[in-house]
């Protein structure tokens, strides 16, 4: 059958042919967001006008070279939820255009062009300014990662969180600097925040643990080890 | 003659080790500020045995650490609380706790030394009579990738002055402790001990396992369960039981200003011999404590605390309740 179909010897019936050739330009000539966005606005109710606008949001991202992998998830969550679509592309633009402005600051220097390689760190970044974390305080929180550039996630999740439990950003950013300096492994950061309330049970105060911490930070190898030491 | 200066010199010697060790600890490498807090609280105490009444509680704790080396630190724990009850029996009863630990670490691990006094001079407002407690504990840690593995000989020796139940206890504890991951650990502990009633002709052999898990729920929560049984046997037969211990606690911190603890324990203890024992009896005892504070400062904490438990027993003098409330202020200089 495949031979004969190679060879021309079997005509496919119009229908089909038109089908399959038009799921192939499709393919070939749509970009591959415009493929999940499309995919993910067929499983929405939204009109066809709020469609086109979406779909020309994307586009117009894609040519600020915005990744389409960081915007879409925003999308899906919207549609799975059932958010209208004008508030679902007020949170897309929005989104855009932390991306756009962290961009612009990861490009000031060394530290954030590499990480602006990763989308994941991109998008974290974009994502502490929606938090309400400042530009020259993600700034700061970059530049301290210049010896461990990997360390830029953990690190900034740990810093909203010191925040949010209490700490000032200077000893904030002085704990954050001295954790990207120890050997602590990145993924045990969150047991910092664990030492600051066990300190604060046996009434040590936060700032008086954060300098036992950096005193001891370059001794330890885990935070297990490090608890031993600072109460 | 050679002997006496040799004994002169030994001593010498030790008068300089000690002398060393206290100017280590007060002209430290890296001494920490320590810890001092008062308390004073109000109380109101429920039991089955007395009537509710209402008290005053007041404490005081003395914490420090301080570095003799790069690679060993000390550290004193002292606490005092005092009890007074004016309505009840306007008896001050009292319970304190003093330690004194040594931490070693060495290239893959830790030696601790660790001495402690615990003892009440009027008893206390649980009920326990005037005692003095001697503890001792030399262990070794030693830490892998993910598994910490440990052993450690330890002791205590209970005199109670007004009661003939002074004991000696010495055990030694083998773990076993896996951090996976920051979120979640798990440990593994075998206890094997041996007591002996020295105004009494009793002994008796201990052996436990434990079993725990513990770890973190986000950023401000964590969390810890613990289960243990053992098997106590005893020269007198009548003493000889099964033990199940369940324990779990929670500590939540969503700021600086606030905690909450919350912990909670079960006890069942299964006598083997019932028929042989003075009373026959087989006890289960459970209960809940819940502790939250505040500060705006680091300073001045309020403080509340809120327990209850409950004994069942077979012999009635053994059943009881107690509830605990209890409302103050906390001071840390």
């Amino acid at each position: 059958m495949k031979k004969a179909i190679a060879a021309g010897g079997i005509r496919l019936p119009q229908p089909l042919f038109i089908f399959i050739l038009c799921a192939a330009l499709l393919v070939v000539g749509l970009p591959i967001y415009a493929q999940s966005v499309e995919s993910a606005l067929e499983r929405s109710g939204y009109s066809q006008t709020h469609k086109h606008s979406i779909i020309t949001f994307f586009a117009e991202a894609e040519q600020s070279e915005i990744p389409t992998d960081l915007l879409l998830p925003k999308l899906e969550e919207g549609i799975a939820k059932g958010i209208p679509a004008p508030r679902v592309l007020g949170a897309l633009m929005k989104e855009a255009d932390n991306l756009l402005r962290t961009r612009a600051l990861m490009l000031r220097s060394e530290e954030g062009r590499m990480l602006l390689v990763d989308p994941a760190s991109w998008a974290r970044a974009a994502n502490l300014l929606s938090v309400g974390v400042a530009e020259d305080e993600i700034e700061q929180l970059i530049a301290l990662c210049d010896a461990r550039i990997e360390g830029f996630r953990p690190a900034s999740y740990l810093y909203v969180a010191v925040m949010e439990w209490g700490l000032s950003g200077d000893t904030s950013l002085d704990l954050i600097g001295a954790l990207l300096s120890s050997s602590i492994p990145l993924d045990s950061y969150m047991g910092v925040m664990d030492l600051l309330t066990i300190g604060r049970r046996r009434r040590i105060a936060p700032e008086e643990l954060v300098q036992r911490i950096q005193q001891h930070l370059g001794r330890a190898k885990s935070i297990k080890e490090l608890e031993k030491w600072i109460y | 003659m050679d002997l006496l200066e040799k004994m002169l010199s030994r001593r010498r010697t030790w008068i300089a080790a000690v002398f060393l060790l206290v100017f280590a600890g007060l002209f430290p490498a890296h001494g920490y500020a320590p810890t001092l807090l008062v308390g004073f609280y109000g109380q109101e105490f429920f039991s089955s045995d007395q009537s509710g009444q209402a008290g005053i509680r007041g404490s005081a704790l003395l914490s420090w650490r301080t570095l003799i080396a790069d690679n060993a630190s000390l550290a004193l724990y002292a606490r005092s609380v005092g009890d007074l009850s004016p309505l009840r029996d306007g008896q001050l009863y009292d319970s304190h706790t003093l330690s004194l630990d040594a931490l070693i670490r060495s290239r893959s691990g830790r030696i601790l030394l660790e001495t402690g006094l615990l003892g009440s001079g009027n008893g206390t407002i649980e009920g326990q009579a005037p005692y003095l407690r001697p503890d001792w504990h030399v262990g070794y840690e030693h830490s892998g990738d993910y598994i910490v593995t440990a052993i450690s000989y330890s002791g205590y020796y209970c005199w109670q002055p007004e009661d003939t139940e002074d004991s000696l206890f010495q055990g030694l504890t083998l773990g076993l402790a896996l951090d996976p991951s920051i979120r979640l650990r798990y440990g593994l502990e075998f206890l094997g001990g041996w007591e002996t009633w020295t105004e009494g002709n009793r002994d008796d052999l201990l052996g436990s396992v434990e079993a725990s898990a513990g770890g973190l729920i986000g950023y401000f929560h964590d969390w810890s369960v613990a289960a243990r049984g053992g098997l106590r046997w005893s020269s007198q037969s009548g003493e000889s039981n099964l033990f199940f211990v369940l324990e779990s606690g929670w500590a939540w911190s969503p700021r600086r200003q606030l905690s909450l603890e919350v912990d909670a324990f079960a006890r069942e203890e299964l006598y083997l011999w019932p028929e042989a024992a003075a009373q026959e009896y087989d006890e289960f005892a459970a209960g809940l404590d819940f502790r939250g504070d505040w500060t705006a400062n680091d300073r001045l904490y309020l403080v509340t605390e809120l327990s209850a438990a409950r004994r069942f027993a077979d012999a009635s003098p053994e059943r009881r309740w107690i509830v605990t409330a209890r409302a103050g202020i906390e001071f840390s200089f």
